[in-house]
């Protein structure tokens, strides 16, 4: 039986897989890309990356804690909901 | 001291409590609100029943909740995957320098009795010394190359200007000592052959050594030399011998004349 619930989850299976097409797509675009220009171009460096490594930290580790600092809000928000919820039960009930 | 990582991980700590705290607020008021309301109103009658209990067919609303951010936790998930992957791609893969060649040049370039097999790996390992030796052998070779060309070039026609010059001065010298003894009235042509000959001669001028190797040619070739010299100072001279026949010749008609007389 379909119901709204099933819906909904595909959807979201739906949306995640056409969210994975377009990023291995993009990836293989860049990686194409990256590897012809690599050939043409010499390896120049960069002025002042050494001084942004060390600023910034690794790039990767970066990433890193911004997406843990993301997936810490989304968790939050989920609590939010949830005792939002549960806050505004007994005028449902 | 607080780099910029820490100054960036502290702004998110306080940013995740900020949140927190208005999250926590949100909710309380929230509670109160519901609270209050079920205080005054506890019994809200047929209007009660008009209230939607939830999304019709959706199920229990936290269940609900629990979906909705489950699919976004797994949008981050590939979200941070994607960008791991990006920046693994993005950054250019260029062919990392051999450091075998290197290791084995560095062993190998000190030995300065190595073979001759061994030239390549020094040239690879670029150790100065070997290669600042061979530069200069090949520099100097190639400055003296050409010196040794351009003065072979000027000698070459001095070393063979030289023994013609003392040929032709010994020629001389031989075909006037020739031309004297088989005319003795010829001796005054032969000092200006000589003359001719060391007026020559300066000008190219041979050395002590270069005299000696001519001396030292072939017999035969200085004879030639020598003939054919003395064949065109003989040519040189025959009027001279001719002329004392002629002087000599009136002495005949005289003694001719004399003759008759006598008779």
């Amino acid at each position: 039986m379909n119901t709204a619930s099933d819906a909904m989850a595909k959807v979201q299976a739906d949306t995640i897989e056409a969210v994975k097409a377009s990023q291995d797509n993009m990836i293989s675009a860049v990686r194409a890309w990256s590897e012809a220009m690599s050939s043409f171009t010499p390896a120049v460096p960069v002025p002042g990356a050494d001084e942004a490594a060390k600023l910034f930290g690794n790039p990767t580790e970066m990433m890193d804690a911004s997406f843990e600092f993301a997936a810490q809000v989304l968790e939050l928000n989920k609590k939010f909901a949830h005792d939002l919820l549960a806050a505004a039960t007994p005028a449902a009930e | 001291m607080k780099t910029t990582t820490d100054v960036l991980s502290q702004i998110r700590e306080q940013t995740l409590e900020y949140v927190r705290a208005g999250h926590e607020a949100a909710v309380e008021a929230t509670r109160s609100f519901y609270q209050s309301l079920g205080q005054l109103a506890p019994d809200l009658g047929p209007l009660k029943a008009s209230l939607p209990s939830g999304i019709p067919g959706a199920g229990d609303a936290r269940d609900y909740v629990e979906a909705q951010f489950a699919f976004a936790r797994k949008v981050l998930e590939m979200e941070r995957e994607f960008s791991r992957k990006l920046m693994d791609v993005a950054t250019p893969k260029r062919p990392a320098r051999k450091p075998a060649q290197v290791t084995k040049a560095a062993v190998v370039a000190p030995t300065a009795s190595a073979p001759a097999a061994s030239d390549s790996a020094k040239d690879d390992a670029g150790s100065p010394k070997p290669v600042a030796k061979r530069a200069t052998k090949k520099a100097t070779a190639a400055k003296a190359a050409p010196a040794k060309k351009v003065a072979a070039r000027r000698a070459a026609p001095a070393k063979k200007a030289a023994p013609k010059a003392a040929a032709a001065t010994d020629a001389a010298v031989e075909a006037g000592a020739a031309a004297s003894e088989a005319v003795p009235g010829v001796e005054a042509p032969v000092a200006p052959a000589k003359k001719a000959a060391a007026k020559r001669a300066p000008r190219k001028r041979a050395t002590a050594s270069q005299t000696l190797q001519a001396a030292a040619a072939p017999r035969a070739r200085r004879t030639r030399k020598a003939t054919s010299a003395a064949a065109a100072v003989v040519e040189a001279t025959t009027p001279a011998q001719e002329a004392p026949a002629e002087a000599a010749a009136p002495a005949a008609p005289a003694a001719e004349s004399a003759a008759p007389a006598d008779a």
